[in-house]
């Protein structure tokens, strides 16, 4: 029966191949393929729809909201909030940032934002509408440029608020009002910069910019940090390294902070003496027969102190004081490192120096920012991939926003000067007003400004996107002084400055308003507006346009929103050197920014200026210093002074302030982001052991940091991070306001303050 | 040849041997033979028929096919078997890299991972890694062999950072950065990638986009 | 019982291929036409099964 169920199961007829194909045979095939089919399709079926799709994520570009290194991020938005911000891979930073810009989810969503007018009544901050609100604060503002003048009133303002902003309020101020009492924060941080460049080429900003990280062989940091405040550049240095063996890293600082721990040479110069290095550096050049004679001769001039025109046997004499073995001792770094660090930087294929505040907050910042220039000049450092002087900047915004815009109290815009009266003549007929209009004399600088404020010569001030209640130095003179004016602030959450604030305007944050930011290498990026500000806040813009028209300045400042100014602004500029009316919001848009120049629509942006490739530079020529008519930068034989806070017997040691990496200045954001402020020490300041030991003091203890300009109680931690004889502290704690304790001395050229060299005593005070 | 790819080939061999036979002389040629002796049990000839049936339809088929999986997931792990789809290139060709700086070849160059270098990252695609790894895997065995798929390729879901963190988690170097620990939940989460501080892991969509400019060099077949 | 021995030989066959080659194509195949196909044959194959041992009432 078996044989019989098996021949019959087996339709196919016989056994030899006969296939007597019957339609049950048919219907047996294309069943078992449609089943695999099916089966097959089902697999794939379920393997696209089993991995859980994530709900709908929208990714948009923009820049990171803090330093000056200008990250391109993608931010990530799902259901109006943001749920990622990653690194751009195709901006500059190649898709890195640092720990705060990995944070920045967090930003637009941290309780405590300020969200409605507030106006002090009886000492205290009460809501108010908007409308009374700018209508107190334009009252008290027409009433004081009617009793006192323009001067009595002031802008400080930020190299954080937005391009647009920026101008708007310089405008507003110099054009309108008529004051040139505009200052911000960024004289705080570059003023010294901006000096320097335009001492030596005759125009601010830097020649180079990031890519000749990816060419240099040895990059010189001098008072920089970037490993901590610039990451993702210094990892771009770190991946140059890893590519080329030869490159090497030199640290100047008297820290030994993270980046001289990953630098190939520590130089430690005793606080205030670090020009004494630069100068003998080119001391050991020149005897080494390091200058690069021709590039001197056809593109460098010199000049003495006093200004008058000088030449190589003037530098050859003035160098005669910085004998490597003559000036160790005072600068505190051995002449054989001197000569080392010499040889390296003159005579290696592509030198790049970087540097930011450790020259800039000095009370010589602009000699050290002239020298440091001059070494690239001397030595030929320049002008070609991987050659280049390149100032760091600080903050976001500080280039594009008020250097560039002209948003200090000494400047116009794109590298014009209100002392020269041809520039006033030519700004006051770019934007239609009287002849005159603009004032002739300089406005006051920051510490200036407090300084008029605290004699009542200044009665109101507009403080926009700033926190100077906490970042000024010798700051308990200035809070006082902050105290007395009528003081109109805007932010997006309480700082120390509202504390001290009669009126209070809430602002639109990052991605709550579109603007424009321009970093450190002259690079223009678009934030997008991707989120509704909270509450009743506003974008700086809208609240000086709004200030303007109430003060009666809405003929002049006609442009209401972002793109409007914007256009203004670039068509404004292809009245100067600085020509980026090509830059239009589309292709800002579509753009991971743009160098200026750019002088047109089609024109890519300039990576390198100066050389053949900058629009400025006449056809034939490879090199021009094009801001100064003879075509030549200029070299400056600024001779060494100490200048410094002294230090005596009663203030032995030195207190250094910086940054450091997972907070942003005066902590009034990233302090507020739990993981941050859980993860970073409160206040406190740093000593090396050899102090520490002398002193009897123990790592976390209580102690009492003294200068001359006010005194601080708090822990300190004892580490070999300091030289010793210095101390560091860092200021993004609110309630522990270090600035008390930094001097105000200012660089007499650039009025910077020097936050870097306070002479100090320290003693225990635990019990 | 790995163990299991002899097992499915000596395996898959007798299937096909007795397969063929059964196909060819039909099913008559054994159900004729007489009945095989067995030790105590006497097998007819259709018996015999039904046990080589068995075996050439049923048992070692499955066999077959089982060690043909377990050598597709296990040689998943090398980095030829990802090499084999041209999409892949510019992953392997920056890997072996020695100018490139992506974390991918920096690993490579600092030999820190001697062989089966992708999976050590990517490490769901072995037979004891996650079912989702896996699953995703032959999702894109599909996409890659049916061509529904758009250049550059995209990674659907995200990088575990427990990948990152299983050998970095606990060394010197890492404990001694503070942004780690200021991120760490958020690396244990997965709710921020380690590349974003420390850079992409592999080329760029946009380098691997079809006319731009590292295209053409990515694009070269490694192997 | 042709159609299953078909089945399954082609099934067999891409696995070996598969094994052989390294294919990106023959590894899709594998998991997508041979595990399927070799699926349906033993389905195929244990039906039949079923059913003898039904008509010998075994089951």
């Amino acid at each position: 029966m078996d044989e019989e169920q098996g021949e019959a199961g087996d339709s196919s007829g016989g056994a030899e191949g006969t296939t007597s194909f019957s339609r049950r045979d048919a219907l047996r095939i294309a069943s078992a393929l449609g089943l695999v089919s099916l089966g097959g399709g089902a697999a794939w079926a379920l393997l696209e729809g089993e991995l859980a799709h994530q709900p709908a994520v929208s990714w948009h570009k923009s820049v990171c909201r803090y330093c000056g290194t200008g990250c391109g991020v993608q931010v990530g938005i799902r259901d109006k909030q943001v749920v990622e911000v990653r690194g751009d891979e195709d901006a500059h930073n190649r898709g890195k940032l640092c720990i705060k810009g990995s944070l920045l989810p967090v930003l637009n969503t941290l309780p405590g934002r300020l969200t409605t007018p507030l106006i002090r009544k009886d000492g205290k901050l009460e809501p108010a509408s908007w409308e009374e609100a700018m209508s107190l604060v334009a009252s008290r503002f027409s009433a004081a440029i009617r009793e006192d003048g323009p001067n009595a009133v002031a802008f400080y303002g930020s190299g954080q608020l937005y391009t647009e902003e920026s101008y708007t309020a310089n405008k507003l101020f110099k054009a309108g009002i008529g004051t040139n009492n505009v200052d911000g924060n960024p004289r705080l941080c570059m003023a010294s910069a901006a000096v320097g460049y335009t001492r030596v080429f005759g125009k601010d900003e830097p020649p180079g910019a990031y890519e000749d990280i990816d060419h240099a062989k040895v990059f010189f940091l001098a008072g920089a940090n970037p490993a901590e405040c610039h990451q993702p550049l210094f990892e771009r240095m770190l991946a140059r390294r890893r590519a080329d063996p030869e490159v090497r890293i030199v640290c100047v600082d008297p820290r030994r902070t993270m980046t001289a721990e990953y630098s190939d040479f520590h130089l430690a110069p005793r606080p205030g003496a670090d020009l004494l290095l630069l100068w003998s550096m080119a001391k050991v050049m020149l005897d080494e027969g390091l200058f690069d004679d021709k590039f001197i001769a056809e593109h460098v001039a010199f000049r003495t102190n006093e200004g008058k025109a000088a030449g190589l046997e003037e530098l050859a004499a003035f160098l005669e004081d910085f004998v490597p073995e003559d000036v160790e001792v005072q600068l505190g770094i051995s002449s054989a490192q001197i000569r080392e660090v010499a040889h390296l930087f003159a005579a290696s294929d592509a030198t790049m120096s970087l540097w930011t505040m450790g020259f800039n907050q000095r009370v010589d910042g602009v000699a050290l920012n002239t020298t440091i220039n001059a070494l690239h000049l001397l030595s030929g450092q320049i002008g070609r991939p991987g050659a280049t002087p390149m100032s760091l900047t600080g903050q976001a915004n500080a280039c594009g926003g008020v250097r560039d815009t002209g948003s200090l109290s000494h400047i116009l815009p794109h590298g014009r000067m209100i002392a020269k009266a041809e520039d006033r003549a030519e700004m006051e007929k770019l934007w239609g007003v009287p002849e005159g209009r603009i004032q002739a004399q300089p406005g006051l600088h920051a510490v200036a400004l407090f300084q008029a404020i605290e004699e009542g010569k200044v009665r109101c001030l507009l403080n926009m996107c700033t926190n100077p209640g906490q970042s000024l130095p010798n700051l308990a003179r200035y809070r006082d002084a902050m105290d007395k004016v009528f003081l109109v602030v805007t932010d997006v959450f309480e700082t120390a400055s509202t504390e001290l604030a009669d009126v209070v305007l809430p602002s639109a944050l990052w991605l709550e308003k579109e603007g424009v930011y321009g970093q450190s290498e002259r690079r223009y990026q678009l934030l997008e507006k991707l989120l509704d500000a909270p509450g009743q806040a506003r974008s700086d813009l809208e609240i000086l346009v709004d200030l303007a028209a109430r003060l009666g300045h809405e003929q002049l400042i006609t442009a209401k929103t972002p793109s409007a100014v914007w256009d203004e602004y670039r068509l404004l500029s292809a009245h100067s050197k600085y020509d980026f009316s090509g830059m239009t919001r589309e292709r800002l848009r579509a753009a991971h920014g743009l160098q200026w120049p750019c002088p047109s629509e089609t024109h890519p942006g300039t990576v390198r200026r100066y050389i053949a490739g900058d629009p400025f530079v006449p056809k034939g020529q490879e090199v021009r210093f094009y801001g100064h008519p003879d075509g030549r930068a200029y070299v400056h034989l600024v001779p060494y002074e100490d200048r410094s806070d002294p230090v005596d017997a009663d203030f032995p040691l030195v207190l250094t302030t910086g940054r450091i990496v997972e907070q942003w200045h005066t902590g009034t954001m990233t302090d507020r982001i739990p993981e941050i402020r859980q993860g970073t020490p409160r206040g406190h300041v740093e000593m090396h052991f050899a102090d520490a030991d002398v002193l009897g003091i123990r790592d976390g203890e209580q102690v009492r940091v003294q200068s001359r300009y006010g005194a601080i109680e708090g822990p300190v931690r004892v580490t070999r991070g300091p030289r010793p004889g210095t101390l560091f502290a860092s200021f993004y704690d609110a309630k522990w306001l270090i600035n008390q304790v930094v001097c105000d001395r200012v660089d007499p050229l650039s009025k910077q303050p020097d936050f870097k060299t306070t002479a100090v005593s320290v003693r225990s005070v635990s019990a | 040849m790995s163990l299991f790819a002899w097992v499915t080939l000596g395996v898959g061999g007798l299937t096909l041997v007795l397969g063929l036979l059964l196909l060819i002389r039909g099913p008559s040629w054994l159900k004729r033979t007489r009945p095989i002796q067995l030790g105590v049990v006497a097998l007819s000839g259709v018996a015999t028929y039904k046990l080589v049936a068995f075996f050439a339809i049923a048992a070692l088929p499955v066999a077959t096919l089982g060690a043909a999986h377990v050598e597709l997931l296990e040689g998943a792990k090398s980095v030829e078997a990802c090499a084999g789809c041209h999409v892949m290139w510019p992953m392997v060709n920056d890997l072996h890299d020695p100018a490139s700086d992506s974390l991918a070849a920096r690993h490579f160059k600092n030999r820190y991972i001697q062989g089966e270098e992708c999976y050590h990252c990517h490490s769901g695609y072995g037979f004891n890694g996650a079912l989702s790894a896996k699953l995703e895997g032959y999702r894109h065995l599909v996409r890659y062999t049916t061509g529904i798929y758009q250049e550059p390729i995209r990674m659907r879901g995200k990088f575990d950072t427990a990948s990152c963190l299983n050998c970095h988690e606990g060394t010197r170097p890492f404990e001694a950065i503070n942004s780690h620990h200021v991120a760490s939940e958020r690396l244990a989460e997965g709710t921020m990638s380690c590349t974003n501080c420390h850079g992409p892991a592999h080329p760029t969509r946009s380098e691997r986009t079809p006319g731009d400019a590292h295209y053409q060099g990515l694009m070269r077949d490694p192997l | 019982m042709k159609l299953e021995i078909v089945l399954t030989l082609v099934a067999v066959l891409i696995a070996i291929g598969f094994v052989l080659s390294r294919n990106a194509y023959l590894m899709g195949a594998t998991v997508f036409v041979a595990t399927p196909l070799l699926v349906v044959a033993v389905v195929y194959y244990l039906a039949r099964v079923i059913r003898e041992l039904r008509d010998h009432d075994v089951l």
